[in-house]
């Protein structure tokens, strides 16, 4: 499988303290890539620098092939960030929103407007496209956050927690979304604290702790490192397994 | 790449209600309520000019050593002395045709004036009360007082000066107008989204200075019509007027962006701001008219304010401004020095994190 997105010994130090340690990842063209793990392991920090909002103190991240740091500007328009916050403004009409945000990556014109409405139909807000993004529900924000992150066609799409407060109902639509965009040819990473979305979507999972990963797999991979009968552990046991039970929020 | 992001950045700013009304509302509203208050006092200095004032001084008066100061302070600013007998201060006007009659005591002074002269009076006034306070001080033979005579016809009354004087404090404090828009973006990581599209350092900075100064100056425009319409305000040479006061709007909303870089909270730049502004305005002629104030004239020359007041009611008055040029370079100074700090600091800000 070709690979889109490898991290090379990524590293970062905050107070001396290693956050994220010498991380190797290799994501192959069309996987859903989950991300797992206890608050504190370093996934945000791995995403951040994944998505160039973070310089690594060491390694390198290779984005379809080259370092993404040196090539910025010829690889940002083949990455999509849906960030777990709603990015989105709320004095801002649904459609402005998206023109917005997918106007950043030199789209204009008449492909904007058809950009505009295909990720506003995507995500199901075509009806209420001239309503104010602060006039939405909870999960209608969210569908908009994802809206302005794929309006501009990317390779790569970064889930950050999507579902986070909202109904099921959204929750299923998104992940629904999820997949459509992995059928259609995006690659998709992402992170969540919702086991079952992870085992319903990813095709491979990583659990990370400590700023490391400590096993990569399927849902059944993993779960066979727990227990030889995988039908009756849930991925959530693995994960209590493999990180323990100790809170980390302290 | 950035037209749409400072479209709907103006979009935002122009649609907040608060942006509005302090933008449009505010200056409208407080120039009127100035202009009344404050038009006894623009109207008494209306018809200043030279005039003869008298005085007389009691024999054993303390005041004795300072009075041939006075005299030359008076004939600086076309105020001529003449001295009479103690106790004959209605008569000497009446008779001599004063302006005005100042009273020695021992320790004291007490200044006679008319309904007939009211200007040479708050001229008298002000001479003797600047003069009295700088000699309590021991500065009596350094004072340096100015009382300015505008050969301007007609002369600014209340109304122009406050009138214009808000349009100019309101977008000094241009980046109130993007107080919205910033803490938006900041409660929602939006910068994070902009720096994952690729989005240099300029180019954000950019997408908040353009929309910010478009939104600011297309309100003060609004406002000063109704200025112009509702209370008569005139501004002289229209599109020399427009130029100042866009310029001071550009170099405020970069000042403010600036401290915004700086600070990282919306919150903060606005007090050190308006902190600023308020100072500024305050020795610039916002509150006091710089025309009765006493400050030095070179600590008014500091403030980019005044260069910007002076110039707009001398325009508005005159037809014509010495300051002119100032108020328009001294902007320009600041708003590019401060563009560079602004996108500097966030581009560091972007390389360290």
């Amino acid at each position: 499988m070709e690979t889109i997105l490898k991290t090379v010994d990524l590293t970062k130090k905050y107070d001396n303290r290693t956050v994220v340690d010498n991380l190797n990842l290799e994501i192959g063209k069309g996987e859903v890539f989950g991300l797992l793990g206890p608050n504190g392991a370093g996934k945000s920090t791995t995403m951040n620098m994944i998505c160039n909002l973070i310089k690594p103190d060491f390694g390198t991240v290779e984005f379809m092939g080259k370092d993404f740091r040196k090539n910025k500007k010829e690889l940002s328009g083949k990455l999509g960030y849906i960030p777990q916050h709603l990015a989105i403004h709320g004095n801002l009409k649904a459609w402005e929103n998206v023109e917005l945000f997918t106007s950043l990556y030199g789209i204009k014109g008449a492909e904007l407007k058809e950009r505009i409405n295909e990720s506003l139909e995507y995500v199901g807000l075509s009806e209420r496209k001239n309503d104010y993004a602060k006039t939405f529900s909870g999960g209608m924000k969210r569908r908009l956050n994802i809206a302005c992150a794929i309006g501009h066609h990317p390779d790569l799409l970064i889930f950050d927690e999507p579902t986070v407060g909202i109904d099921p109902q959204s929750r299923n639509f998104i992940l629904e979304k999820i997949r459509e965009s992995n059928k259609s040819g995006a690659t998709v990473i992402y992170t969540s604290h919702y086991m079952e979305e992870v085992e319903a979507i990813c095709t491979r999972i990583a659990i990370m702790d400590n700023g490391k990963i400590i096993a990569s797999g399927t849902s059944e991979e993993l779960k066979k490192l727990v227990s030889d009968d995988t039908n009756s552990i849930t991925l959530e046991e693995v994960f209590l397994t493999l990180t323990g039970k100790k809170l980390r929020d302290m | 790449m950035i037209g749409y992001l400072i479209k709907n950045n103006f979009k935002i700013m122009f649609r907040s209600g608060v942006n509005l009304l302090i933008y449009i509302i505010g200056p409208v509203i407080i120039s009127a309520v100035l202009a009344s208050a404050f038009s006894a006092l623009f109207e008494s200095y209306e018809a200043a000019g030279d005039f003869k004032a008298g005085y007389s001084i009691e024999e054993d008066s303390e005041l004795i050593p300072y009075v041939d100061i006075l005299k030359e302070i008076g004939e600086e600013n076309g105020v001529y002395f003449t001295e009479y007998e103690p106790g004959t201060a209605e008569e000497s006007i009446r008779d001599h045709d004063l302006g005005g009659f100042v009273e020695f005591g021992r320790d004291s002074y007490t200044v006679y004036k008319t309904d007939d002269a009211k200007t040479e009076g708050t001229v008298l006034n002000y001479i003797m009360s600047t003069f009295f306070t700088a000699m309590i001080s021991g500065n009596a033979d350094e004072i340096d007082i100015h009382v300015e005579h505008p050969d301007h016809a007609p002369a600014i009354d209340s109304t122009d000066y406050y009138g214009i004087i808000y349009i100019v404090y309101f977008g000094w404090l241009a980046i109130v107008c993007a107080a919205g828009l910033l803490s938006n973006e900041l409660k929602h990581r939006i910068p994070e989204r902009l720096n994952i599209s690729g989005l240099s350092s300029f180019q954000i900075y950019l997408s908040r200075l353009v929309p910010l100064v478009s939104a600011v100056a297309l309100s003060l425009g609004i406002a000063a019509v109704f200025n112009s319409l509702l209370l008569g305000v005139h501004w002289g040479n229209i599109l020399l007027s427009s130029l100042i006061v866009l310029a001071l709007i550009i170099a405020a909303s970069a000042f403010g962006l600036m401290l915004y870089e700086f600070t990282g909270s919306m919150v903060a730049a606005i007090f050190i701001a308006f902190a600023l502004i308020w100072a500024m305005g305050f020795i610039g002629g916002t509150f006091e008219s710089y025309i009765m104030s006493s400050l030095p004239e070179s600590l008014k020359n500091l403030m980019p304010l005044y260069h910007s007041n002076r110039a707009l009611v001398e325009l508005s008055s005159m037809g014509k401004s010495d300051y002119v040029v100032s108020a328009l370079a001294y902007p320009g100074v600041i708003a590019a020095v401060c563009s560079v700090f602004a996108v500097g600091t966030a581009e560091i800000k972007r390389r360290v994190r």
